[in-house]
């Protein structure tokens, strides 16, 4: 085929678009090449593996009798001084058996598991959270607070392993690795496993090196009294993402926050589609929410943090505008299709060509970053843009080969594999980046009708999870510019989590 | 030396060798890095000498 360069300004400016599409793994996989750097900035050389303050653990729990048994099992067994952590369960009203599994465990661990009961619940983690709070840092027993969900489980070592960085009194804030753990694993837990080892074990990586956190992982994150006390001793409760309310005034404090990738914990995640897209539109909300509310801050320099460093924010807004970038992407391939045909498809090799590379080395350091990871998840990790995108990604890559495939397998299928079919299937390929999307959204709510559930897996497998993730994004534009109420939705979990 | 001496000493001992391990378990991520950048050379050259 014959490509040629734009001809005119409009195919000029409709091909850059076209490659600003790339951005998103462009930035993405710089990420993951400062990631492969962390020992040159991994606050390892500034922690005191001996300092192990005290540590109030703080527990939300709203109807969490399936998990809580186990969760707090685990956390007396933990490899820290006993006397130097405590276990404030807050009970936000539950209505199950969690009070009484709380009061069973204080009168077992007496001094050690502390029960505490809102009257009213239901009003969400944060609120939840302030109780817990008030009465912890009422008084002065507690030099750090540890904030977690009922159903995450620390290794043996890991409080220790996050404590340690607290020795530097510059460090306001640290979180651990919540590694995906639903026992036994599932076809969706393969995919949050793999998405948990890219966002968390590369980009946290990436974030310690360039000195900026975007968010504190919601079930481990230990932050010191001098930073509670300064961002005002209470946790967000206007948004719906208040973790990064946190690491955000952490940072405008003047305190950093740190990623440690060795201090592990399990975590159970959502087990089908819709209880994913729910907890993901939360999130995304969420993240809109604090973009508008900090937008001050990013990509200005500032002597009192690094939210400011332009990689960091670039990170933060193609992930928050990923679905515009591939909108942009596919709508520009479109139109210059019709207005200029050459340039189009040299835009579109230049564009997929790039995504493939990028894409084949941010999954093979992704998963040589984890072993247990990359076993279990490996098969998702390759399909997780979906194999019709994989397909355009090989068209791409090996031209020749793909086209004499075509060629051997459709015509016995009766379809005539020319030039027009050719153009047919470019055409489609361009429409493609956009179109996955909608058809992620689609396997969304085929999850909610029963008798067809069944075929989700393999739908999305075919769709990809990353469109369906980018559809969700689009969800939260929709929620947020209609004013969508901001209410709590909580993951049902159902206790099922690894614990080796 | 008493025995919680002992083991306060023994957990220090086991807590900077943990520091230790998990620095060096960073230090080996720049080889990974580079394996990755060699198959996705590989990969590009591939496609330049024998599938275009």
């Amino acid at each position: 085929m014959n490509v040629t360069l734009p001809t005119t300004p409009l195919g000029w400016i409709l091909s850059a678009a076209v490659l600003v599409g790339a951005l998103p793994m462009l930035v993405s996989t710089i990420g993951h090449v400062l990631a492969s750097l962390h020992s040159l900035r991994d606050h390892n050389d500034r922690a005191d593996p001996d300092h192990r303050p005290r540590i109030a653990v703080l527990v939300p729990a709203w109807n969490e009798a399936a998990v809580l048994v186990t969760s707090i099992e685990r956390m007396m067994a933990l490899d820290y001084p006993t006397d130097r952590l405590r276990l404030f369960v807050v009970d936000d009203a539950s209505t199950d058996g969690t009070p009484q599994i709380v009061q069973e465990a204080a009168r077992r661990y007496p001094g050690r598991v502390v029960h505490l009961r809102r009257d009213q619940g239901g009003q969400g983690k944060a609120h939840t959270l302030n109780h817990g709070l008030e009465h912890v840092l009422a008084d002065d027993w507690a030099q750090a607070v540890l904030i977690t969900d009922a159903d995450v489980v620390f290794t043996p070592t890991s409080i220790g392993q996050l404590s340690r960085h607290l020795a530097d009194p510059d460090v306001g804030a640290v979180m651990g690795f919540i590694r995906e753990a639903s026992d036994p694993p599932h076809w969706l837990s393969r995919y949050v496993g793999y998405e948990y080892a890219t966002a968390q074990l590369s980009m946290r990586r990436a974030q310690n090196v360039v000195g900026v956190q975007g968010c504190l992982a919601g079930g481990a994150q230990l932050l010191s009294r001098a930073n509670l006390e300064a961002i005002g001793g209470r946790i967000d409760t206007a948004t719906l993402a208040e973790d990064t309310v946190t690491t955000m005034q952490t940072q405008i404090h003047g305190r950093s926050v740190v990623f440690d990738p060795h201090a592990e914990c399990w975590a159970e995640e959502p087990a089908s589609l819709v209880a994913l897209w729910k907890q993901r539109l939360r999130w995304a909300r969420g993240n809109l929410q604090v973009s508008k509310r900090f937008r001050s801050v990013f990509f200005r320099p500032s002597r009192q943090h690094h939210l400011g460093n332009v990689w960091f924010g670039l990170t933060w807004f193609s992930t928050l505008y990923l679905p515009a970038f591939m909108i942009g992407a596919s709508a520009a391939l479109v139109t210059l299709w019709f207005v200029d045909h050459g340039p189009a498809l040299i835009s579109f090799q230049l564009y997929w060509g790039l995504s493939a590379l990028l894409f084949v080395f941010g999954t093979v350091f992704v998963l040589l970053l984890d072993g247990r990871i990359a076993r279990q998840s490996w098969a998702a990790a390759v399909t997780f843009p979906g194999l019709l995108n994989l397909l355009v990604l090989a068209v791409v890559v090996a031209p020749v080969p793909m086209d004499e495939l075509a060629g051997t397998v459709l015509p016995p299928l009766g379809v005539t594999w020319d030039d027009e079919a050719r153009e047919i299937a470019v055409l489609l390929a361009y429409l493609w980046t956009s179109l996955a999307m909608l058809a992620g959204w689609l396997v969304y709510r085929l999850d909610r009708v029963r008798g067809v559930r069944k075929l989700v897996p393999a739908l999305v497998v075919l769709v990809g999870i990353g469109p369906v993730l980018c559809a969700v994004t689009v969800a939260a534009y929709l929620a947020e510019a209609r004013g969508a109420a901001i209410t709590w939705d909580k993951t049902e979990k159902t206790g099922r989590v690894r614990t080796s | 030396m008493s025995s919680e001496a002992v083991e306060h000493d023994g957990a220090g001992t086991a807590a900077r060798e943990l520091l230790a391990r998990d620095h060096r378990v960073e230090r080996h991520l720049i080889w990974k890095g580079l394996v990755a950048a060699a198959v996705t050379v590989a990969l590009a050259l591939a496609r330049q000498l024998w599938w275009t």
